[in-house]
């Protein structure tokens, strides 16, 4: 899919309701995926190059994976210093 | 202590073309971070990606000494790991090299991990990975992170349907 599309346009070819399209437009564009621009009545949508620039996209997903570990580090950690102490 | 903890922030950088770097700070004295590293126990804990078992096979802990671990599902997948430990110096400093078992075989990485006290009984570890060039780098990046992908998306589901249901 190439330049931006209305929601109708997009909507049309999915069979989804208008107000369900939006709603998973708006996740997206949270998501920093797609960004959207109103023209008059018309909402159109794009997708948002900068949300899947590539090296971005892996750093920051090898950074949440690191997160998650770390995470689990940290219950670890936590459980041994109740373990050490003695109540 | 603290009971209104909250998630230290893990940071990624990288410093040149060839390097990756890993920030995060602990609740805990550098002995007993040090000590989650050290244990093969432990370190197979936290240390396989969240969807992955982990499986150290050898772990000999010492300058010189090698490490081996996999990192597996179910469903057959196994992810093999090797190095040895080059430096050792409890509780401020690990060096180790690093391979990803890859057909054909790329050059390992040098992983130096850094311990360093804060105050308050609190660590910051800085993690720098080291490669031969930027595309070994990058591909490690990438190629290690196929769960990444797969909890990634897992994570856009998540949002979605906390989006749906708080929208609706």
């Amino acid at each position: 899919m190439e330049g931006s599309a209305t929601i109708s346009e997009l909507a049309e070819p999915t069979g989804m309701s208008l107000t369900g399209l939006k709603k998973h437009v708006k996740v997206l564009e949270e998501a920093r995926l797609v960004t959207t621009e109103k023209r008059g009545r018309t909402r159109h949508c794009q997708l948002d190059e900068a949300g899947f620039d590539e090296a971005g996209f892996w750093l920051e997903e090898f950074r949440r994976n690191w997160a998650d570990r770390f995470g689990r580090l940290d219950e670890i950690i936590e459980r041994k210093k109740r373990e050490g102490k003695t109540t | 202590m603290s009971e209104n903890k909250t998630t230290n922030e893990t940071k990624v950088s990288t410093p040149s073309d060839t390097e990756v770097r890993i920030e995060r700070e602990f609740e805990a004295p550098r002995e007993l971070v040090w000590e989650c590293f050290s244990d093969p126990e432990l370190l197979a804990q936290w240390l396989g990606p969240r969807y992955l078992k982990m499986k150290v096979e050898e772990y000999d802990f010492r300058p010189g000494g090698k490490w081996r671990y996999t990192h597996f599902d179910d469903e057959g997948n196994e992810y093999f790991f090797f190095g040895e430990f080059l430096e050792l110096e409890k509780p401020d400093l690990m060096v180790q090299t690093f391979n990803f078992v890859m057909d054909p075989p790329i050059p390992p990485a040098i992983d130096r991990l850094d311990l360093i006290e804060l105050e308050g009984g609190r660590t910051r570890l800085v993690t720098t990975s080291t490669f031969e060039s930027k595309e070994l780098r990058d591909g490690m990046i990438q190629s290690g992170m196929e769960t990444g992908v797969r909890e990634g998306n897992e994570r856009l589901d998540e949002l979605l349907a906390r989006k749906l249901s708080g929208d609706s």
